[in-house]
């Protein structure tokens, strides 16, 4: 187990796995796996990623009828989850009422669609933001709504672009309507390079607006398939969409199967939420495609296995040889090894193997030396640069902003 | 004051949203932000009127399980519809409303149990509620009763 983490950092510790099973197993092995844990950990130390299951945690020993001196104060922490989840999602619905409005297509990813779709109830999950997903060609206009609306964004950089960029749009000079296509075009350049960004509202409330579902797989058409088959979900008298529970489970697993400094512990818990209110929706040949389609095998086979040895989850073994059969790349494997081993505080790959990663998979069946060949021009493109010969320069800049940041030295 | 015990009520929902946690009822007015719980009687009666329950019904039940007159489970019942129609919480259901409330199915053993007068209990700090640390910060009975001052977490 401690060799397996020192290259997977998303696998539980021992401890963790105690409490994971003491929260969503039944009978006497989620009572002989409470005992374990309760006997030598204390809540009042736990790591984040632990302390966000207690609330499953006092699910299940009410469920089993376990009596402790810990139990009222489990039960306040479902409390207050169920408390929080219930205002936040009532703010959310107002505001995709909003976004909806303006005609943009929503759908709700992560916890959001998990504690509406997979959780008993509202009190078992707690969440530090809200996700949602929008067309990747409206993602400009969901931000400058956002910004309309009082949303700041989180990362400095891309709140001036989002600011500046609201600014022009409302300007109609020809003067101005220059500077206008400028900012804009330096918003769409974010929009390129990532797959999500962060923004809070004055109640602080924590939105994470995603333009695509996973930070693997970006391209005009990435999410059709996601899209299409999405399902209707309702928060309260709103309806919009969430994946289906097949692409959930694929969003939780590859998500799950990366490095975090917050222990990714949750992922379990979601996975088996997703398996044992859809186990028998789950299309487990299309996750197999998917897993080709999309290049995410290594991730979804080491998650799934993972499940399946650990926490006794259903899984077909044929899907697991399967997915371990699906032929990878090195490339692959290397961006596995690089995001899924635990880092230092603040140790940042930067936005270029990312990008070289989601390149390498948009070139697919190419060879390696054709996808270094191309990456230049993928990088002019993802950085909006009319001319080629900016790139050197351009990428020149930005190592030197990342040195000064890394450095304290501001932006 | 005659009390017309034929009289429903409805849970004022939306805005109103509520929860039942083993041995209390949580409810929230989405609107407010306001925080509510009741417990003991109090989380019967509220499951009786969201299972649509007259009145009359309620004290019928209520007195089943509890060691109390009539009158005054009555009395006690009209007083929690009262706080909560002061609260929004709960409206008059609409003529018809009887969903007809299944057999008692917890009578506490056959055994009564003595009566208590069921309190309404109100939070309405909505961010004190949202950024209260539930393990480190709460007394006893847990969120979001709010526990004695403790030194800094080192």
């Amino acid at each position: 187990m401690t060799n397996s983490r020192a290259i997977e950092g998303w696998r539980p510790t021992d401890d963790q796995l105690l409490l994971l099973r003491a929260a969503l197993f039944d009978g006497d092995d989620a009572l002989a796996a409470w005992r374990a844990w309760s006997a030598h950990v204390d809540i009042e130390h736990l790591d984040a990623g632990s302390n966000r299951m207690l609330p499953l945690l006092s699910y299940n020993l009410d469920r089993l009828g376990v009596s402790d001196p810990l139990s009222a104060r489990l039960r306040g922490y479902r409390r207050q989850t169920w408390y929080k989840n219930q205002i936040w999602l009532s703010e959310m619905a107002r505001f995709l009422a909003v976004l909806q409005g303006a005609g943009l297509e929503t759908l709700v990813l992560k916890g959001t669609a998990l504690v509406l779709l997979f959780y008993p109830d509202f009190g078992l999950r707690p969440m530090t933001d809200l996700d949602v997903l929008v067309r990747r060609e409206q993602a400009c206009a969901a931000m400058l709504l956002l910004a309309e609306l009082g949303w700041k964004a989180n990362d400095d950089e891309m709140e001036r672009r989002v600011r500046s960029a609201d600014r022009a749009r409302r300007v109609d000079s020809s003067e101005d309507l220059a500077s206008a296509r400028m900012t804009s075009a330096a918003l769409e350049r974010r929009v390129r390079q990532g797959h999500a960004t962060d923004f809070v509202n004055s109640a602080k409330l924590q939105l994470d607006l995603h333009w695509y579902v996973l930070s693997e797989n970006r391209g005009p058409d990435a999410d059709d398939d996601f899209w299409t088959d999405a399902v209707p979900v309702r928060i309260g008298n709103f309806t919009t969409k969430a994946l289906s529970p097949t692409d959930t489970l694929v969003h939780v697993c590859v998500h799950g199967a990366k490095w975090c400094p917050v222990p990714p512990m949750r992922w379990v818990a979601d996975a088996i939420m997703i398996l044992r209110v859809a186990g028998d929706r789950i299309d487990w040949d299309r996750l197999v495609r998917l897993a080709r389609k999309r290049r995410l095998s290594i991730p979804l086979s080491r998650t799934l296995s993972y499940l399946s040895e650990e926490m006794n989850a259903s899984i077909p073994s044929a899907v697991l040889i399967e997915l371990g059969n699906i032929p990878t790349t090195w490339s692959e494997r290397m961006e596995y090894r690089m995001f899924s081993r635990p880092r230092k505080a603040g140790e940042d790959y930067g936005a270029l193997p990312v990008l070289w990663f989601v390149h390498r998979r948009l070139d697919n069946a190419r060879s390696g030396i054709h996808s270094i060949l191309t990456f230049p021009v993928y990088l002019q493109h993802c950085f909006a640069l009319e001319e080629f010969s900016e790139l050197p320069r351009f990428i020149f800049s930005k190592m030197v902003q990342r040195g000064r940041r890394r450095l304290g030295w501001g932006n | 004051m005659e009390i017309d015990e034929r009289l429903r009520y409805a849970i004022n929902s939306p805005p109103v949203v509520h929860e039942s946690f083993v041995d209390e009822a949580v409810i929230v007015n989405l609107n407010s932000g306001a925080y509510y719980s009741l417990d003991k009687c109090g989380l019967a009666i509220w499951n009786l009127i969201a299972a649509g329950a007259s009145i009359g019904e309620m004290v019928d039940r209520i007195s089943g399980r509890y060691t109390a007159a009539r009158e005054d489970i009555l009395a006690a019942v009209v007083e929690l519809i009262s706080s909560l129609r002061r609260e929004d919480l709960i409206q008059p259901a609409a003529e018809g409303n009887n969903l007809g409330i299944a057999p008692d199915a917890n009578s506490n053993g056959g055994e009564k149990i003595p009566f208590e007068p069921p309190r309404l209990n109100k939070f309405t700090d909505v961010e004190d509620l949202l950024v209260l640390d539930p393990i480190h910060d709460v007394d006893a009975a847990g969120w979001p009763q709010k526990g004695s001052e403790r030194p800094p977490r080192t």
